[in-house]
């Protein structure tokens, strides 16, 4: 079977030759990846393209992130207009000073602004470093701006995703993103987990009522999936008990993802969610919720869902993920062996199946264990 | 009656009701070391020992540690005229090149709430800036944290230097994270390691026993 081929029979639980091997490959992880290996970066932001070769080098099979099927207008404020596009009379504005972003939301009602940071270990992917919300105040700027975010879905524009796909042919499949589910987006991009918690605690129905605005400016996006070509569409969520609790998952997450999973699941697309934290807790939810499958699952230490528990507990949905970073950096061969092909004998029985990263591959990440947990695969993980 | 009332609106998250039960414990003569001892402190227990046994969650943590917080800040003034002293001071940051605080701030929290005197140096802290804390400070304990995998070994520098400084035998270090285990943690001479904030208050209370 090609790449290809392979990962499109486990996405639907049919039979492969071997377990797919579909570790997240992003910028951030060839950092320190030897020349050959690593390649030239075609441009900023994420590069599909560049990751799959290095991909192919390094056995993958490669399931592409991030792969471009709308026309992106959210320049102004990349973070705060993840879930959609401010209208007037709200404008968004970035600037940076030095090594922060500044994303400023100016609405007749008053200003609000969030920071983000780059250092040198964290790579292309910026950090909050102050929240656009931290008291009540602000929180109703926010409020007046969520409720002029555009109604029109975004413009489809598929180009680049059908450049890819050819570019890469049989040697993986490109996937589309979608933004975390609105509470979040709260704490991930906006608002940071004190600040969402304790609003929500003390202003529950003011925070439900941008939860809702925010999700139907997100339904705007899954429609736009929905009519794009691309099979797979992958949503960002970062679910981890790190940042929820079950009560709080089933009440402000689950019932909207459902809802974007019915839509995808109608125009036929394989929805599957990034957890890539601790989610043992939401087992029965994720068991029960309508969406395809989750990956880049982990286990420990960085998760504590191994991925043949996920396997086992999660009957009918497809699972992905399960070598931890810290297997992918060590320098311990006998280590990452016996991680590795310990886990390959595990989740060799069930279908739906891939062997990926847990989270995004990290930098530091070495040649010599891609290698080998390609070997123990076409070793132990051939059928 | 009120103790128990103090500690039932902590573990709860009700801010407003446990301040306004730890000023009338005051104005009935309770006395801040009391409030402290007996209601805020082992409110903060209970809310680690539910979320040790998955009870309680980050969600119910964060607002009982408002709730904490809130009344400490009323005693606050008056236990320094009283003579209470704190459980310990500790020292906590997010190493070099990583600007995730979430796990240090829990851990921040969750320390005030068992009685520590917490000094929080912020995030992406220079290996320099955890020494002169250490030496201006003099805290019992320096907790670190990281997210990344590529910025845990910036704690095995900031215990060389410490080593360096001669500064090691006067502190405990902890250090935690995401990708950061027990043995990791062995691994590197730290002296303590914890899964979470909960666990983090009773390693520092054990690393300060054993002194």
């Amino acid at each position: 079977m090609t790449p290809r081929e392979r990962i499109i029979a486990a996405l639907n639980f049919k039979p492969v030759d071997r377990i797919p091997f579909v570790p997240l490959i992003e910028p951030f992880t060839l950092m320190d990846m030897p020349e050959e290996i690593k390649g030239e970066r075609m441009g900023g932001g994420f590069d599909p393209l560049r990751s799959a070769r290095a991909g192919k080098a390094l056995g993958c099979d490669m399931i592409l992130r991030h792969v471009g099927v709308t026309r992106d207008s959210r320049f102004e404020a990349p973070h705060l207009q993840s879930l959609g596009c401010f209208e007037s009379p709200v404008r968004a504005n970035l600037d940076f000073k030095g090594d922060t972003l500044i994303e400023t939301i100016s609405t007749p009602v008053g200003t609000i602004s969030g920071h983000w940071r780059f250092t040198d270990r964290v790579g292309s992917i910026p950090h909050s470093v102050r929240h656009c919300v931290t008291n009540h105040e602000e929180m109703e700027i926010f409020h007046y701006a969520v409720e002029h975010l555009s109604k029109n879905p975004p413009l489809l524009d598929p180009e680049e995703f059908f450049q890819i796909e050819t570019a890469v042919g049989e040697d993986g499949l490109s996937t589309a993103s979608i933004s975390n589910s609105p509470l979040m987006f709260l704490i991930e991009m906006a608002w940071g987990l004190e600040n969402t918690y304790f609003m929500l605690q003390d202003y529950p129905e003011e925070v439900e009522d941008i939860l809702d605005n925010l999700h139907r400016s997100l339904i705007n996006q899954v429609k736009a999936m929905a009519d794009s070509p691309a099979k797979v569409i992958i949503q960002y969520e970062n679910t981890s008990s790190t940042l929820l609790s079950p009560a709080i998952f089933r009440k402000y997450c689950l019932p909207y993802m459902n809802e974007y999973a019915e839509i995808l699941d109608e125009a036929g697309k394989i929805f599957l969610i990034h957890m890539c934290g601790k989610i043992r807790s939401f087992q029965d939810d994720i068991a029960a919720a309508k969406f395809h499958g989750i990956i880049d699952i982990a286990p420990q230490p960085t998760g504590d869902f191994p991925l043949d528990m996920a396997a086992n507990g999660l009957p009918g949905k497809i699972v992905i993920g399960g070598v931890d970073p810290t297997t992918f950096i060590s320098e311990d061969r006998d280590f990452v062996r016996s991680e590795v092909s310990g886990l390959i004998d595990r989740i060799k029985p069930f279908k739906g199946v891939m062997l990926g990263s847990a989270d995004v591959t990290p930098r530091g990440a070495r040649v010599e264990n891609f290698r080998l947990i390609r070997e123990l695969i076409d070793d132990r993980g051939t059928y | 009656m009120e103790l128990k009332e103090i500690k039932e609106n902590v573990i709860n998250g009700d801010m407003k009701s446990t301040q306004d039960m730890v000023n009338q414990a005051l104005n009935q003569g309770t006395t801040p070391g009391v409030i402290l001892k007996e209601a805020l402190i082992p409110a903060m227990d209970e809310v680690g020992n539910r979320f040790e046994k998955g009870d309680f969650f980050v969600p119910e943590m964060l607002i009982a540690a408002r709730a904490m917080k809130a009344g400490i800040a009323i005693l606050k003034p008056l236990l320094a005229d009283s003579g209470v002293e704190s459980a310990g001071k500790v020292v906590i940051g997010t190493v070099k090149g990583d600007l995730h605080d979430i796990g240090k701030n829990l851990v921040g929290l969750m320390l005030e709430g068992g009685g520590f005197e917490v000094i929080d140096l912020g995030t992406d802290v220079s290996i320099e800036k955890f020494i002169e804390a250490v030496k201006s400070e003099k805290p019992h304990i320096l907790g670190m944290s990281a997210l990344l995998t590529t910025t845990m070994s910036s704690a095995v520098e900031v215990i060389q230097s410490l080593e360096k400084e001669g500064l090691r035998s006067e502190v405990k270090v902890m250090f935690g994270g995401a990708p950061v285990t027990q043995a990791y943690v062995e691994k590197i001479g730290a002296d303590g390691y914890a899964p979470d904030a909960a666990v983090a208050v009773k390693k520092a209370r054990e690393l300060l026993q054993k002194d």
